[in-house]
């Protein structure tokens, strides 16, 4: 296991090397670098930008000369080759300086930081949620499949899972925070958050989380349900479950000691993904309810070709995924002594 | 609709005509927090490295200029300069400043500032390659005494004065330390009427009325910025936007025409938030198909007056924008004193028909398209429109079906924003439709139909070239006399609407918005402004 786990941290350089080199070929190769992005704030004043619509500049001139496009290019360090700029951005990355965002003129990693707290929150309620419900409800569908539970809850899921975060999150805003005025309408927090108490506080980010967070999770649910449902299934149907039950041990310690456990296996592989939690975010359900996340500022980051904050964005959501595959295997082992990776 | 519409009309508070002069109240009283919707977060605020609009509304009221148009007859009036000196050749603006202006930190607002507010943006380690454009036209900035500056033009250009009267001025002892002001992206330090107190990212914008404002106790600025705070959110979502209208935690948002129409009906509209539609008289937007002057089938004039005949522009207007546009006539705004008048293009595909054979186009193989020899080779009348905007498809669609009933092949081609641009700035395209924002009340034509912009990367990009009208613009630019000024221009947009080189879409009639009940206003818009500067809170 130690080796096996020593290679694959080693395989994850050359991995990490092939993500980024793609990534920086390609956003490069795309139409519309922070330069371009500058020259339309220009020429288009600054509404430019995918709406089609803008205002003539102020001078009028008729186009905007070249020693404003060199001095552009060298504000950037486009006066520069590509390989050579990657090979920049490598060196920086080795001091672990993401350089700095085109569009928030900060150093990269804290604009990333100032939006952790909202992804944060995403990501480790939905995982703690998912599981929690889950499990139990796959469990308690393997029991009665075919029947009355099983059924009605499978329509439920399939229902939840066709539901576009985007409709159901105007049905949430306009019913439960807009008429019936139970929720906040959107947003982190409260703006008075800072003068509260410490329980008041907790009390207003769940309250304000309540609604996005079931947009977020709707269609979650359904696939581990179903996944749970299956495996467990599966194991239930597996011949020592019939010699536990022959044995005359009680339903319920031959569900919950010796099915469950083996049929967990194949839900645990999702469990290294939890790094990834800490990344969570959805572009719709930021821009809906205002809140300041990931998901937003990456897609924004590829509309104004923020490069720096694309590479920052992929290299520490690379690493975590590669980190967090190795982390399954080994949750896999330590579920199942027979799994062996030699 | 009609129905709908009309009750929409009867319940709206709607001036429909332009509002007689509007003045400040001068007995507004001062108080209260107005909460309005910027519909975007700036990622900076920074007076000089800001790029985009967000950051120029919250400048707007933190930041001062050296002299502003008035709201209502668009003259200049005295803002940082209490008076100023044009020379007689008109290359020498002198401005006065006045003794009482202070920046927020209280230290006094002096010439230093002002040439330091030029110099910044031509020195490179600001990064403010940007804005250089703007300010192309000033020479120097020369400071006379601790009051009095002196800005030099390099040449006569019209705007020269613009530049140097609307420039930010910004505290030298805060912004001369240039990585310590890099590092100012959240914090403002200027003269404006209004500090920046808070900015919270993903969160909100403070500000406060700024108590050392010099205007603060000058007649000149009565009724003008009576909130004591100024709350700034960045919804985007218009659907929200318009809830939280609905539940008052905004005083005043846009509405977009669809929303006005449609989804403002009904208690609390009208009751706790009350919506406007305002005719006044600032240059609005107009869209257009620009037809690219490089390719042989758009070089004819008879051809590009035929296109346009073909826009069935009444029927979108009432199908698409409830009537509520007029159909442009030219490059320049409906209302604008610069407007020729000519009459607008109406849809006659009788005519078109005449025009097209006039210039050579028939249907000889029976094909059900168009073909003309052009350079001794056959050619079908076929080409693609591209746009970088789902929402105007529904336009096109339309257009589409007409011109193949003339006999014209369109293909319509929807591409990404930077990838549209692209191909708009290799003149790779035939015809392309996007529009152009309401610039500026006195205009200069020059970016877009002076041939000398049609070159990679200008805003000629359909390469429209006209010699006379290149000589009337060069001539308009350096004229400082208005009236002469005018006159050439209105010459300028005759020929270039006679030419039709776009088919001229829609100026809006009208803007739209909406205010909680708890704010008072002197008037629902000025002649070029809605005036939120001179509103104010009923219970402060």
């Amino acid at each position: 296991m130690f080796v096996y786990l020593i290679r694959r941290l080693l395989l994850m350089i050359p991995t990490f090397f092939g993500i980024t080199l793609v990534t920086f070929i390609f956003i490069n190769l795309a139409p519309g670098s922070p330069i371009e992005q500058k020259l339309q704030a220009i020429r288009f004043g600054s509404a430019a930008g995918g709406g089609g619509s803008s205002g003539a500049n102020q001078r009028g001139d008729t186009a905007v000369n070249q020693e404003v496009i060199e001095a552009l290019k060298k504000q950037y360090g486009f006066d520069k080759p590509i390989h050579e700029r990657y090979i920049i951005w490598l060196k920086n990355l080795s001091r672990l300086d993401f350089g700095e965002s085109f569009t928030y003129q900060e150093p990269v990693i804290d604009v990333i930081k100032s939006k952790l707290p909202v992804s944060i929150s995403f990501g480790i309620a939905s995982l703690f949620l998912t599981y929690l419900v889950c499990i139990p409800l796959g469990v308690r569908k393997a029991m009665t499949a075919g029947k009355g539970f099983d059924r009605i809850s499978s329509i439920i899921l399939n229902f939840t899972y066709a539901i576009p975060p985007l409709i159901l999150g105007i049905f949430l805003i306009v019913v439960f925070a807009g008429k019936l005025n139970l929720f906040p309408i959107g947003g982190f927090q409260s703006d008075d958050y800072e003068s509260m108490s410490t329980g008041a506080q907790i009390w207003d980010r769940v309250h304000h989380f309540i609604l996005p967070l079931i947009c977020y999770m709707i269609g979650g649910f359904t696939e581990l349900s179903i996944l749970m449902r299956n495996s467990m299934l599966d194991v239930i149907k597996s011949d020592f479950i019939r010699t536990a039950r022959a044995k005359g041990l009680a339903e319920r310690v031959v569900v919950f000691k010796h099915a469950l456990r083996n049929a967990l296996i194949p839900i645990a592989t999702g469990l290294g993904g939890f790094l990834g939690a800490f990344l969570a975010g959805s572009l719709i359900i930021e821009q809906m309810f205002n809140l300041d996340g990931l998901g937003l500022l990456g897609y924004q980051s590829v509309l104004s070709r923020d490069y720096n904050v694309i590479m920052g964005i992929t290299f520490i959501s690379s690493v975590l995924l590669m980190v967090g595959r190795i982390l399954s295997d080994v949750i896999y082992v330590l579920i199942d002594p027979r799994i062996d990776f030699k | 609709m009609k129905m709908k519409g009309l009750l929409a009309l009867a319940l709206s508070s709607a001036l429909t005509v332009p509002a007689l002069a509007a003045k400040p109240n001068d007995k507004a009283p001062i108080g209260g927090n107005f909460v309005y919707n910027l519909g975007g977060e700036p990622p900076t605020v920074h007076p000089i490295t800001a790029t985009d609009q967000y950051a120029r509304y919250v400048q707007n009221y933190v930041c001062d200029t050296l002299a502003t148009h008035d709201y209502e007859t668009y003259e200049w009036t005295p803002r940082l300069a209490e008076k100023w000196e044009i020379s007689k050749d008109n290359k020498v603006f002198t401005f006065h400043l006045r003794k009482n202006a202070v920046f927020h930190d209280g230290k006094p607002v002096t010439a230093e500032d002002v040439k330091f507010s030029f110099d910044a943006i031509f020195e490179p380690k600001y990064e403010a390659a940007h804005l250089r454009p703007y300010y192309e036209g000033l020479a120097k900035v020369e400071v006379i005494d601790p009051l009095t500056v002196k800005i030099t033009a390099k040449d006569l250009y019209f705007q020269n004065f613009e530049s140097a009267a609307t420039m930010t001025i910004i505290p030298k002892h805060v912004y001369s330390d240039v990585a310590k002001s890099k590092k100012m992206n959240r914090e403002l330090i200027c003269a404006g009427p209004y500090t920046l107190n808070k900015f919270d990212r993903g969160q909100l914008i403070q500000l406060k009325k700024f108590d050392k404002w010099y205007g603060n106790n000058d007649p000149a600025f009565k009724g003008m910025y009576n909130f004591e705070n100024i709350t700034m959110r960045f919804y985007k979502d218009d659907n929200v936007v318009l809830e939280r209208a609905k539940k008052g935690e905004l005083d005043y948002i846009d509405l977009r025409i669809e929303s006005f129409m449609k989804k403002t009906d009904g208690a609390p509209w009208g009751k706790t938030i009350i919506k406007h539609k305002v005719a006044n008289d600032a240059p609005k937007s107009f869209g257009f198909i620009g037809w690219n002057f490089r390719k042989d089938i758009f070089k004819d004039k008879d051809t590009r007056i035929a296109l346009a005949h073909l826009l069935n522009r009444e029927e979108m207007n009432k199908k698409f924008r409830y009537g509520m546009s007029d159909l442009a006539n030219g490059a320049v705004y409906l209302k604008s004193e610069y407007n020729p008048g000519n009459k607008a293009i109406e849809f006659n595909p009788k005519k078109a028909q005449e025009l097209l054979a006039k210039a050579g186009w028939t249907d000889s193989d029976k094909n059900g398209v168009l073909e003309k020899t052009i350079n001794g080779k056959k050619t079908e009348f076929r080409f693609t429109l591209i746009y970088p905007n789902k929402d105007v498809e529904k336009y096109y669609t339309l257009y589409r079906e007409d011109l193949k009933k003339a006999g014209i092949e369109m293909d319509l081609k929807y591409l990404e924003w930077n990838s549209f641009l692209k191909l708009v700035d290799e003149g790779n395209f035939d015809a392309v439709t996007m529009a152009w924002g309401g610039g500026s009340v006195d205009p200069d034509p020059k970016q877009i139909w002076h041939s000398s912009g049609a070159v990679p990367g200008g805003s000629n990009f359909i390469a429209y070239k006209n010699p006379e009208v290149d000589k009337l613009i060069d001539e308009a630019r350096v004229e400082p006399n208005k009236p002469k000024r005018v006159k050439l221009l209105k010459e300028v947009y005759k020929k270039i609407a006679d030419d039709a080189p776009y088919a001229f879409l829609f100026n809006d009639k009208y803007d739209f918005y909406a205010n909680s009940s708890k704010v008072g206003m002197p008037a629902e818009t000025f002649k070029f402004d809605i005036g939120k500067d001179y509103w104010w809170m009923k219970q402060p």
